[in-house]
C-alpha cells in the first residue's frame, strides 16, 4: 500500500510546468515509470502522448477542453483526451486509435501533475485490469495534492503560473 | 524547477518527425476552431447544430487528438465563414549580383516559387 509521495519537477515550458510524484521509497517518479514501461512495446502511442504534452506546454497551455476527466474520488484527468475512435497516432505509417492512458492532475492552465498509466482494455477504468491500479492511485494522489494546496504546503506563485513547495515536502496518501 | 526537462530529453532521444508534425497540425487546427468559436460567442454544441453532428463529437475535435479530413475542415470553414487553414506559396530567396561601376553589390529578393520560375524562365526540375 502506498503511504506517501514527494513532488518531482518533470519539465518546464513557456505555458505549462509539469510535475510528477515519487511514491514511498522509489527512486523514480510515476511519469518516468510510465515512460520506461511503454517506450519499447508501445513506443509510438507513447510518443504521441509525450509530444502532445510538449506542444501544449509550449504553445497552448493546459486548457480544460484538452483533458479527459477521469475523476472517481478526486479531480483526476487522463491523456489522450476524449474517447477517440478516430485516428490519433501513427504506427508503422498507419493512423490508429490510441488506447494508452496517462493519468494526471491539471492543477490549472499552467501546472499539470503527470502520473502513471497503461493500455486501457475496458470501457471503464475501474473494470480494466491494466489501468485500474493507476487510475485508483492517480485519484488517491490527486486528493492528497488537493489537501496539500488547502494546507498551504503547496502554494501558487504570485501570478498563479507555477507552484512553490519545500523540496522535502511529504504528501501523505 | 531543475533545468533538465525529462519530456523534451525523451522526445529528442526518440525523435519521430511524422508524429511531431501530426500532433502539431491537429492541435493547431483544434486551437483555431476553439478560438473561432470563442470569438463568435459560440459553444461546441452550437457548432454541432450547424454541422448536424453530436456535441460530443465536436468536443473530441477540440482536444487536438482528432485527425481532421480536408472534407471536415472545409465544412467547418464553410459554416464559420472563414478558412481554418491557409495554404501559402513557398517563398524562395534569389540572390542577384549587380555590377555598379565594376563593384559587386549583392541584392536579395523574395519571390513566390511560381514567380521565381516564370521570371527566370526555368523548369521546376531545373531548381
Amino acid at each position: 500500500m502506498n503511504t506517501f509521495a514527494h513532488i518531482k519537477p518533470i519539465g518546464r515550458y513557456d505555458k505549462v510546468s509539469y510535475y510528477s510524484v515519487v511514491v514511498d521509497n522509489d527512486t523514480v517518479s510515476l511519469f518516468e515509470k510510465f515512460i520506461a514501461a511503454h517506450e519499447t512495446t508501445n513506443k509510438e502511442k507513447l510518443y504521441h502522448i509525450v509530444k502532445w504534452i510538449a506542444v501544449i506546454g509550449n504553445k497552448y497551455g493546459a486548457q480544460p477542453h484538452l483533458f479527459r476527466p477521469e475523476g472517481e474520488t478526486a479531480d483526476t484527468s487522463a491523456l489522450p483526451p476524449a474517447e477517440n475512435r478516430n485516428p490519433s497516432y501513427i504506427e508503422n505509417g498507419k493512423k490508429k486509435p490510441n488506447s494508452l492512458r496517462l493519468y494526471c492532475l491539471r492543477a490549472n492552465e499552467h501546472v499539470v501533475f503527470l502520473f502513471n498509466g497503461n493500455l486501457k482494455t475496458a470501457q471503464k477504468a475501474q473494470d480494466c485490469p491494466n489501468v485500474q491500479k493507476h487510475f485508483k492511485l492517480a485519484n488517491q494522489i490527486t486528493k492528497a495534492i488537493d489537501e496539500a494546496f488547502k494546507q498551504k504546503d503547496i502554494h501558487w506563485n504570485e501570478t498563479h503560473t507555477d507552484i512553490e513547495f519545500q523540496s522535502d515536502l511529504v504528501i501523505y496518501l | 524547477m531543475e533545468n533538465n526537462n525529462i519530456i523534451s530529453d525523451w522526445l529528442e532521444k526518440n525523435s519521430n518527425p511524422e508524429i511531431d508534425k501530426l500532433v502539431e497540425i491537429n492541435l493547431a487546427i483544434a486551437n483555431k476552431i476553439h478560438g473561432l468559436l470563442k470569438e463568435r460567442g459560440l459553444k461546441p454544441a452550437d457548432l454541432a447544430r450547424m454541422l448536424g453532428k453530436k456535441p460530443s463529437e465536436i468536443s473530441k475535435w477540440l482536444t487536438g487528438m482528432h485527425t481532421f479530413t480536408t472534407k471536415t475542415i472545409a465544412k467547418i470553414g464553410t459554416v464559420l465563414g472563414t478558412d481554418i487553414i491557409h495554404i501559402e506559396a513557398q517563398k524562395e530567396y534569389v540572390y542577384f549580383t549587380v555590377l555598379v561601376k565594376d563593384q559587386e553589390v549583392e541584392e536579395e529578393m523574395v519571390f513566390e516559387e511560381s514567380v521565381v520560375f516564370s521570371i527566370l524562365n526555368m523548369d521546376k526540375k531545373a531548381s
